[in-house]
């Protein structure tokens, strides 16, 4: 199964992937990665004066899952995408996701009058996550989980 | 095998499915009390204030019992446990009795509300929340209904008071306690969820209890054959009128029927690692059971809905045959959120001793207000209003009493992020 992978050296803190994920998710192209109302999914942070990108690891056994108390969020048995969107059930914005993630890669976002988390979907609507195609030094890599476990850092890291 | 879960529930249903992916052949049959497919609990106050309809309870597809192949016995209400012969006694909505046998049973019956011993509250139009039901029966009842007291101000009878301001009640909460949420909050954290009540139209009555409900004397009322007001009379020796009071004095394990069985229990269920009872084949989970708390290292009840997944989940592994082990979860934990202030706490809310450390970060005037509690470079508490971003990474930390010593000043910082203690936290 393909996977996110992130290679921590080679990012260059440019944000492509963030303004790319920006993009992908929002509902008109055009202006996407200027309208604050679709957070990235995908965070660049600081460790050691370094940039990091970080993402949701799309966890074998889900605290968010776990601790869903509406079931929209959802670990797809075939493609091991977690996600709480395009399930019957609805998200409510109760944050319990946030409240177990022990990445810190859901946020919540406005939805009308009404407030959900959002989180990385890889894309899977896209086939393919955008910040891989958006990232110019080959940080964020899509790769198949074989390939990248013997090089593995723990978390997202390789 | 044949596997019988007592309760539909997060526990049981977590249950259920971790053994159907671990054994294809076994039986599995789930008793439930309700009439309903698995749904939430904690949603029904968002369902009571209709900004959820009633098919946005269910947790799970309807197809989901026939897909797993789990049978759902409706309306079937454990008597009895009787553990040398296996077997489990119920009864249906008609009083008809039947037996069913086990090879491995789980009790995960849940919670249930407590009835203080209030004179007159129990003959008065009083509503509690425990169930769908209840909260249908209450919906009905409150057509009538205009002036509310809610008893208790605990995170239900808040979130129920809420949402009944919302329908334009005039709704007054009494809590015997001098604070909100069972002390659960800080002082600072407690006053903008009393601000954002406030502003709500919920009134709060604090340090007072209910000593007494009688009908009021309303001669008017007697005249036009008018629906009589009820009188709640406080410990202050104030008196609230209300047409309808609902009673939120918090709740326990819901194992009357378990009393007969042999089983070790203190106020909840005894189990151990794997969530084994005292007796052999019999498991437990979610509400009924007292486990270990990641935070003081206590026996306690942990009464949430994230805890009650975790602990259903392990119970399942063990009755297939899978060993597995129950993580000591943090028992204290709560996400909430009034007038569109979102809110996480876990553990302890303020410094307990001068070996306690406190970190703050106030920007209480633009509605954040952040605080961690760490007792010897551990953090033993959270509070995040307002910003709840990595709530979570900190809740890690706190679960695997991460030695934080290194970066604490930084843990409130906007750079603060998993990254940068990834190794302290490990793999999900
Ligand atoms: C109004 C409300 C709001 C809540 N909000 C939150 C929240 O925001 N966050 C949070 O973490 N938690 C919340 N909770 C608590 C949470 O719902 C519980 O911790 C959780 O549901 C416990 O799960 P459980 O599987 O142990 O039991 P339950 O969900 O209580 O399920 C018990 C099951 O057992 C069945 N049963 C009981 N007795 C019998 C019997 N004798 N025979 C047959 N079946 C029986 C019941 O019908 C039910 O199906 C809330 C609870 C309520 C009532």
């Amino acid at each position: 199964m393909k996977r996110l992978y992130v290679i921590k050296e080679k990012c260059n803190g440019c944000m492509s992937c963030v303004v790319a994920c920006q993009k992908a998710h929002a509902h008109s192209e055009l202006y996407a990665p200027i309208r604050e109302s679709e957070p990235a999914r995908i965070y660049i942070q600081t460790v050691l004066n370094a940039p990091i990108p970080l993402a949701c690891h799309h966890c074998e056994e889900p605290a968010c899952v776990r601790a869903c108390m509406s079931g929209a969020m959802q670990k797809d048995e075939v493609t091991g995408i977690v996600s709480n969107e395009g399930n019957a059930q609805q998200c409510v914005g109760c944050w319990m996701c946030v409240m177990v993630c022990p990445y810190g890669v859901i946020s919540a976002k406005k939805d009308g009058d009404k407030k959900v988390a959002v989180k990385c979907d890889l894309c899977r609507h896209l086939g393919a996550p955008a910040c891989v195609d958006a990232c110019p030094s080959g940080a964020v890599v899509w790769m198949d989980e074989t390939e990248a476990k013997p090089h593995r850092k723990g978390g997202i890291y390789i | 095998m044949k596997y019988v879960i007592i309760g539909n529930g997060p526990a049981g249903v977590a249950a259920a499915t971790t053994i159907r992916s671990l054994d294809q052949k076994g039986d599995i049959t789930i008793i439930s009390a309700e009439g309903y497919d698995f749904y939430s609990k904690c949603l029904l106050p968002d369902f009571l204030s209709g900004a959820i309809s009633e098919q946005q309870l269910f947790v799970r597809s309807p197809d989901f019992y026939d897909k797993n192949r789990i049978q759902l016995l409706r309306n079937r209400t454990v008597t009895e446990v009787d553990t040398a012969a296996k077997a489990v006694s119920m009864i249906d909505s008609g009083n008809k009795e039947a037996t069913l046998y086990y090879d491995k049973l789980l009790v995960a019956s849940g919670g249930k509300p407590f009835l203080p011993p209030i004179p007159g509250l129990k003959e008065s139009n009083m509503f509690q929340l425990g169930t769908l039901d209840d909260v249908k029966k209450l919906k009905a009842g409150l057509q009538n209904a205009h002036e509310i007291v809610v008893i208790g101000a605990g995170y239900v009878g808040l979130e129920i008071a809420s949402s009944l301001a919302k329908l334009g009640k005039k709704v007054t909460v009494v809590e015997k306690l001098p604070d909100i949420v069972g002390g659960q909050l800080d002082a600072l954290a407690s006053r903008v969820l009393r601000d954002g009540l406030a502003e709500e139209g919920v009134s709060l009555m604090l340090n007072t209890g209910v000593t007494g409900v009688s009908r009021a004397r309303d001669i008017m009322a007697k005249l036009f054959n008018k629906k009589r007001k009820y009188l709640v009379a406080l410990s202050s020796r104030q008196e609230v009128t209300a047409d309808a009071i609902v009673v939120a004095t918090g709740s326990g394990p819901n194992l009357a029927f378990m009393w007969n069985s042999g089983i070790r229990m203190n106020k909840g269920i005894l189990v151990n690692r794997h969530m084994q009872t005292t007796v052999r084949d019999v498991y437990a989970a979610g509400d009924v059971v007292e486990s270990i708390d990641a935070v003081t290292g206590n026996t306690a009840l942990s009464p949430i809905w994230p805890n009650a997944v975790i602990q259903g989940a392990i119970a399942g592994s063990n009755m297939a045959g899978v060993p597995r082990d129950f993580d000591p979860q943090i028992s204290m934990q709560n996400a909430s959120e009034f007038r569109d202030i979102p809110m996480i706490a876990m553990g302890l809310s303020s410094a307990d001793g001068p070996e306690y450390e406190e970190f703050v970060d106030d920007r209480s005037n633009e509605l954040i207000y952040r605080k961690l509690v760490l007792k010897d470079n551990k953090v033993v508490g959270m509070i995040f209003l307002g910003d709840i971003h990595n709530a979570g990474v900190i809740g890690a930390l706190m679960r695997n009493k991460a030695n934080v010593a290194r970066f604490k000043e930084n843990m409130l910082s906007p750079s603060f992020c998993y990254s940068e203690v990834g190794e302290l936290i490990g793999d999900a």
